[in-house]
This record gives structure tokens, C-alpha cells and sequence, in this order.
């Protein structure tokens, strides 16, 4: 799918290069060797009779005729519902599994190639690293493998563990180390080798408010570093504060992608009026209205659909005494477009 | 190559801190010292029975050592998904398999050594020590036990570890059949050529452990093998090991090349 153009008059700017660039990326698993015994392994309530008509293996199309490109520099979201096909996406990004049809390329080159993996750190999701390794001994094998230089290692495996908040636990097996620290490690071994181009699959999850800040900060970081970041994720604030340009995959397929602000509708949804110290005259209009009003505590919150004029109600209140704490016109966010999306599929 | 030899190093350093292992070689030393009691019940010299029960022991754990790893170390990065972390560094799926095989082999040699000191101080218990024969009968049963690795590793490339398992150990019985198997095809006494031509590609096409099989009654010249146990002999026998590994590790990688790795 193309981006979504933007403004007409707008003068076409140079793209910058295409780092990650999907052609008809397809991929289909193959469900079990002889379909009806693996069915009836998984589930036996599952095993009918018309199942012994099957011959064929069932198939699961995880991701459908997926097309599009992150560029240098920027900070790409991929977002989606659980089971949607971001983490396969990625996957074959890595090389870790291979299409079925179409292709992907990083930096111009058909994946996986070793040279292009030395531009790429990668975090997978929920990680799972050797247990019985040290903090240290692990970005040391990390390192290694990345063909990163004793003495820069030497140098480089501080720093980084310091940068993840991790310079306590250096000593520590990383068996004893929580899912929140697993995530930082993960985040420390995916930079090691200071790559060009970030993979990051739900760096976020797991993490608390404070945690969810520090990684938010460290891939803001990265592009000021003129790094390309592309990560999935379920937590749209974060989404929404970080991203350059999101892409929205639902059931496999691409259905919406680019810029947060060309694809979030300016238009005004809903207008929210705020009212404290409010007579039940107000709530009778509302419900009249068939707005939708909650009281909570000693605020009551009037949802005001589309761009209805809210005059008649703040006049209502205030004559009947009521206060105003806030009237906000609220326009379409990252989150409504996400279930919009997901709901249309 | 510095690759390799980390993906060796960290695999050497898992297997070290593996409890299954040293619960193997727990039960191989106590076998190794239960043949000085055998001994002392021989009719004739103890030594040649302690010779026995000892290469008997080291061949008998080190196979299944040998199985153990080939079958769950792979297998291991697959299920926990570490391989999630390995595969997106900048190295080839070979160099991950090289890493992984040469960090069992040098396991194997640990154990192997851990287990032949033992023997060796149980015979010099009884004044008969180390000898050229028993080091030649050693090396034979390590070229054997890396056979059996990669055939183990191969077969996990497959299917699941317990599967493998136990296919290595029918492929290590049938292997050291294989003399008997060239000899049933030759003779003609199955009375079915179809069965003589069968038991002959098998003699071909299994790995023949027959080649490698030493006992301690070698070391007194009654062995079935005859006078062959030269240094000769060894090389020949590891460079049949060596050549068959090979195939089995070109196997598995062309089993794990284009293997989706979910």
C-alpha cells in the first residue's frame, strides 16, 4: 500500500533512501503434517467426521501481499491486534523465517545476508536469553558475534549497561533478572555493535510506567543519532509520542500506513464538557439530548457528538449554577483509528 | 572464525553448568571403580577385567553423553527461542551449527578425559598404568562418540529430542552390527536377495561403530579385530569418523538452512 499522499501544494521533498523496503511480502504456515491427527493433538473437541475429507495440511496466511518502506532516520511503527502478523513481519526481516512469496530488503539487499546484519540490532519479543550468563558475559558474547573490537567491546559494554540502567546488576545471572530487565538487556545487546537500523518487537511490553519512559527516551535518542528505528507495539500513547509514521496491520494485511497526522481525521469526533457542582436539571438535558454523560465523583462529563455546538448546555449549567472546569473539542485518536481498522477487517 | 569459537565457548560453558552431565559421569566413575571389586573376583589377572569394565564404562556413557547433547543442545535454542537472539547476528546458519558441534565436541573430550583419568589411576592402583594400546583404544572410542554426535544432531535436525534419542541408540546398535549385517548380505544365508541387497546398503549407508568398537581384551591380543590395532589402524578409522561426520553436519545444515525457525 502507498503512503497516503500528502497536501497537494505541497512541494515534493527528497525521499530519503528506503532502509527497509517489503515487495508482496507473503507468508503462509503450513498447520501440521497430517492435518486431521495434528488437529486432533491440539484440540480433540475439535476432530469431526467431515475433518476426514481434508487432504490437504491446513494453511494459516499470517501476512498477505504486505508493501512498504521505512526510511533513514526515522522512527517507524508497526501496529496491529494480537495475531495480526507484526511479529512474522519482523521475523523475516531477520531471517529467522523466510517468505512465501515477495521479498524484503534492507539497505537495497535481499535478507538474510551477513553484511547487512552488521547494520541491524534486534530485539525479539519477550527475549529469551542464556540464563546461566552474566550481564557483562553476555554483551561480551553479544559483541563477539557482532565482530565488535576487544578493546570497543571493552569500552562500549560499560557504557551501554549504564545507559540501560543495568550497571548494578553486572554481576548478576541474567535467570535472576526480571522481565523489565530482560527487556533492557535485550535493548543493550540489540546496540552493541551501534548499528544503522533498530529492529524492536514490543520493546515495551513488560515494562512499568518509569521503564516504558526510559526506552521511549533511548529511541528518541537513537534517531537524534540519525539512527532508523522500527518497532511493534500495543501501547498507542507511546506510539503516538514517538513516531515518525505508523503502519497499521490487521489479519496479515497493511491497511493503513504513514504519517500520524494524515492518517489521523482533524475532525472533530466528540466535544467533552467538564462540569462540577452540577443540578440534576443538566444530567436531564443530557440524557434528553441522548448524550452520553457519567458522573464520577462530583464531575460530570458530557460527551457532545461531532461538532455539536456546546452553547446550549454550558448556558443550561450555568444558569442553573453549575461550574465549567473544561470544554475540549476532541479529534480522532491513534487508538480509534486502531480499532476503526481492526474492526473493518 | 572468532564467531565459531564464541557460539563453542558459550555452548561448552552450558553444557558445563548442565547437572544431567555430571550425573552421567558420577554413574561412569563408580562403574570405573566397581571394576576393581569385579576384579578381585576374576579367576585369572584382575587388570584385564578392570581394562574391560573400564573402556566398557567410558564407551558406554560417553555414547550416551553423546546422544544426550546431540539430541537436546540444538533443540534446546530452538525451543527457548535463544536463537532469536543468535541468527540475526551477522553470521551464517553454518557458523551457528560449526559453534554448536565443535562446543559439544570439546564437552565430549572434557568428559572423556574426566572419565579416562579415573581409569587410568584405578590401573595404576593395580601396577599396570597407561599404555600406547589403551591410548589408542581411547581416541577410537572419541572418534566413535563424535560419530554419534553428529548422527544424533543430525536426527534432532528431524524430529523431536526424545524421537532422536532413541533412533541414535538403535543406529549405535545396528552401527556396531554392521560387520554382521556385510556378513549375513555376503553368505547368502537369508535365502532372499532382496534382504542381502537391503543389509548390504545398510552396511554402506549406516555408520559402521564395528570400526571403532574396542575392548580391553584388545590390549591382550585376543581381540576379534584381530592384530590390526595399529596407529595405521586408528587413522583409518578416524578419517572414516571424520568423513562421516562431515556428511552428517552437511546434512543438517542443509536440514536448517532454509528451516523456518517459528
Amino acid at each position: 500500500m502507498a503512503d497516503k499522499k500528502s497536501k497537494p501544494e505541497a512541494k515534493p521533498e527528497a525521499k530519503p533512501e528506503a532502509v527497509i523496503r517489503a515487495t508482496g511480502l507473503c507468508k503462509t504456515f503450513v498447520v501440521g503434517f497430517i492435518p486431521v491427527a495434528k488437529l486432533a493433538r491440539r484440540d480433540a473437541r475439535e476432530v469431526r467426521p467431515e475433518l476426514d475429507q481434508k487432504v490437504l495440511p491446513r494453511q494459516v496466511e499470517a501476512v498477505r501481499q504486505l508493501s512498504f518502506e521505512v526510511r533513514a532516520g526515522e522512527i517507524f511503527g508497526l501496529l496491529g491486534p494480537n495475531g495480526s502478523g507484526k511479529t512474522t513481519t519482523i521475523k523475516m526481516m531477520m531471517g529467522l523465517i523466510f517468505p512465501t512469496a515477495g521479498k524484503i530488503e534492507l539497505f537495497g539487499e535481499t535478507v538474510p545476508n551477513v553484511a547487512v546484519k552488521r547494520r541491524v540490532g534486534y530485539l525479539p519479543e519477550n527475549p529469551t536469553f542464556y540464563d546461566y550468563l552474566r550481564a557483562d558475559e553476555f554483551l561480551e558474547l553479544s559483541a563477539r558475534l557482532c565482530g565488535v573490537d576487544k578493546k570497543i567491546r571493552r569500552a562500549r559494554i560499560p557504557r551501554l549497561l549504564e545507559r540501560v540502567g543495568l550497571t548494578e546488576a553486572l554481576n548478576r545471572p541474567l535467570r535472576k533478572f526480571s522481565k523489565g530487565m530482560l527487556q533492557r538487556i535485550g535493548l543493550a545487546q540489540a546496540l552493541i555493535h551501534d548499528p544503522d537500523l533498530v529492529v524492536l518487537d514490543e520493546p515495551l511490553s513488560g515494562l512499568d510506567p518509569l521503564g516504558r519512559k526510559d526506552v521511549r527516551d533511548l529511541i528518541s535518542e537513537l534517531r537524534s543519532q540519525g539512527k532508523t528505528v522500527i518497532f511493534s507495539s500495543h501501547i498507542l500513547s507511546d506510539v503516538e509520542m514517538i513516531c515518525d509514521r505508523v503502519g497499521i496491520v490487521v489479519r496479515g494485511e497493511l491497511r493503513d500506513i504513514g504519517k500520524l497526522d494524515e492518517l489521523l481525521s482533524a475532525r472533530v469526533t466528540e466535544t467533552e464538557v467538564v462540569l462540577e457542582e452540577t443540578p440534576a436539571s443538566v444530567m436531564d438535558m443530557a440524557r434528553e439530548k441522548g448524550w452520553s454523560a457519567l458522573q464520577k465523583g462530583d464531575r460530570l462529563r458530557i460527551r457532545l457528538p461531532g461538532e455539536t455546538d456546546p452553547g446550549e448546555i454550558l448556558r443550561k449549567a450555568l444558569d442553573d449554577g453549575a461550574r465549567v472546569v473544561s470544554v475540549v473539542p476532541l479529534t480522532e485518536s491513534l487508538e480509534d483509528l486502531f480499532v476503526r481498522e481492526a474492526r473493518k477487517a | 572464525m572468532d564467531r565459531i569459537l564464541a557460539i563453542a565457548g558459550n555452548t561448552l560453558r552450558e553444557t558445563n553448568r548442565n547437572r544431567v552431565m555430571y550425573v552421567l559421569l558420577l554413574f561412569a566413575v563408580l562403574m570405573i571403580l566397581g571394576s576393581v571389586t569385579m576384579g578381585k573376583l576374576a579367576l585369572r589377572d584382575p587388570v584385564i577385567l578392570i581394562k574391560d569394565l573400564g573402556l566398557a564404562a567410558i564407551s558406554l556413557f560417553g555414547m550416551i553423553i553423546a546422544v544426550y547433547l546431540g539430541v537436546t543442545v540444538v533443540h534446546r535454542e530452538l525451543e527457548q527461542k535463544t536463537v532469536y537472539f543468535i541468527i540475526p547476528k551477522p553470521l551464517h546458519r553454518t557458523e551457528f551449527l560449526l559453534g554448536k558441534f565443535l562446543g559439544m565436541c570439546a564437552t565430549l573430550v572434557i568428559q572423556i578425559t574426566v572419565m579416562s583419568s579415573v581409569f587410568f589411576m584405578v590401573l595404576m592402583a593395580y601396577g599396570a598404568g597407561a599404555s600406547v594400546v589403551l591410548l589408542k583404544a581411547l581416541v577410537l572410542t572419541l572418534a566413535e562418540m563424535l560419530v554419534i554426535l553428529s548422527v544424533a544432531l543430525f536426527l534432532s535436525s528431524l524430529t523431536g529430542p526424545i524421537l532422536a534419542g532413541f533412533l541414535s541408540l538403535a543406529l549405535f546398535v545396528l552401527g556396531r552390527s554392521s560387520e554382521f549385517m556385510r556378513q549375513l548380505a555376503t553368505s547368502g544365508k537369508t535365502g532372499w536377495s532382496a534382504m542381502d541387497s537391503l543389509l548390504n546398503g545398510a552396511y554402506y549407508v549406516l555408520p559402521d561403530f564395528h570400526l571403532f568398537a574396542v575392548s580391553g581384551a584388545i590390549t591382550q591380543r585376543v581381540s576379534i579385530h584381530g592384530n590390526f590395532f595399529t596407529w595405521g589402524y586408528v587413522g583409518y578409522a578416524c578419517g572414516y569418523g571424520a568423513l562421516y561426520i562431515t556428511i552428517m553436519l552437511g546434512l543438517t545444515m542443509l536440514r536448517l538452512r532454509r528451516k523456518d525457525l517459528v
